[in-house]
């Protein structure tokens, strides 16, 4: 593991399998990035609210409040913040649904890691450029 | 009118046979969250491990396979009872061609492309079309032998885009020409059936149409006719 120094932005992943989370978070670790970790929506709305994120990686079905509903809610509250979702099985209202609230991209699951850890490092990259623009 | 529709998706919800769907539906979702932790899983250790010893990497291997067959047949489930309406859009079909292969390189089968650069696009589903593709080489993978060749034509004909699959492998009986989509039959594993029975049904739903041909000891074309985007 590098210095603390060297230490990429703090991520949120939001899903309701323990599972899930316990492999994201040590993946994401690997590259450095400080994820914190939510069970549902509602968590994430929360932890938005007083967290700076850089990036939510967010499941779409999710119980006590869905993906899309939470994506709704951080996207009136940080327009700027890019959240990427993440389905085992989308169908295509909650693809509309995603794009209507301005995701940043929808992976399917299992996910993909070759394309999820560049998009990462992408999204994070133009908000970065975009919030220091608008600053 | 909505209405009457919506009581109709409701019956149709409600019925044994919707009931069964959805329980796969949910059930197949559930399986594909499993594999994909498992998927994880898997990503971590070869990052950890995976270069250390080749056994470990081989059995890393055959995990991350089993894996990915296993997500494509839960797939091809969930697909089979729940299909999706196409959304159409004009496709470049070389191009999905050329992404599915990028990512399934390794085989032992050598590949002999004749794919038309001016090839029109198609106004297909792209993501069901792309997995149309990917069950047409993992099928292709499971009936050839190393050394096989299989020749992979792209053009266009005068009532739409061809795309043809045509190996040099076994070949296969009249028989097993009917029954090669049908997850029961005996011909091949049920997973392997399944997922040409559902590649069929969406190249049929995108308004192309399907052909198989084939000759034992001589070989097997698969033939793709889609409909071209005149837009």
């Amino acid at each position: 593991m590098s210095d603390a120094m060297e230490r990429k932005e703090l991520l949120l992943v939001v899903d309701d399998e323990a599972g899930m989370r316990d492999t994201l978070i040590d993946i994401l670790e690997e590259y450095d990035w400080r994820p914190q970790l939510a069970c549902n929506g509602l968590e994430a709305v929360k932890m938005v609210a007083s967290g700076d994120y850089a990036l939510v990686l967010m499941d779409i079905r999710m119980p006590i409040m869905s993906g899309i509903e939470a994506l709704a809610r951080i996207a009136q509250m940080r327009p700027q913040l890019p959240v990427i979702m993440m389905s085992a099985y989308a169908d295509q209202e909650a693809m509309d649904a995603a794009e209507r609230f301005g995701a940043r991209a929808l992976m399917r699951k299992p996910l993909d890691w070759s394309k999820l850890l560049p998009l990462i490092e992408q999204a994070v990259s133009d908000a970065c450029g975009t919030s220091s623009a608008s600053s | 009118m909505a209405v009457q529709r919506l009581e109709r998706v409701d019956r149709e919800a409600q019925s044994p046979a919707g009931k069964r769907a959805e329980t796969v539906r949910k059930v197949g979702h559930d399986l594909r969250n499993k594999l994909s932790v498992m998927r994880n899983s898997v990503y971590y250790l070869n990052m950890k491990v995976g270069g250390q010893d080749a056994k470990v990497a081989k059995h890393l291997g055959i995990l991350g396979q089993e894996i990915e067959t296993s997500t494509r047949t839960v797939c091809y489930l969930m697909d089979l009872l729940h299909p999706k309406e196409p959304s159409l859009a004009g496709v470049d079909i070389n191009g999905l061609i050329q992404g599915v292969f990028a990512d399934c390189a390794g085989a032992e089968i050598e590949l002999v492309w004749q794919l038309d650069e001016a090839l029109p696009k198609a106004l297909v589903d792209a993501a069901q079309m792309q997995s149309v593709i990917e069950t047409l080489w993992a099928y292709e993978r499971a009936m050839l032998r190393p050394g096989d060749h299989l020749r992979i034509v792209s053009r266009q004909a005068p009532d739409g885009l061809l795309v043809e699959w045509i190996d040099n492998g076994p070949g296969l009986s009249a028989q097993a020409v009917c029954d090669i989509c049908e997850p029961l039959s005996d011909a091949g594993t049920a997973s392997l059936g399944l997922g040409m029975c559902v590649a069929r049904q969406a190249v049929l739903r995108n308004g192309g149409a399907w052909q198989v041909e084939s000759r034992e000891g001589i070989g097997t074309r698969i033939s793709l006719r889609l409909p071209l985007d005149v837009g």
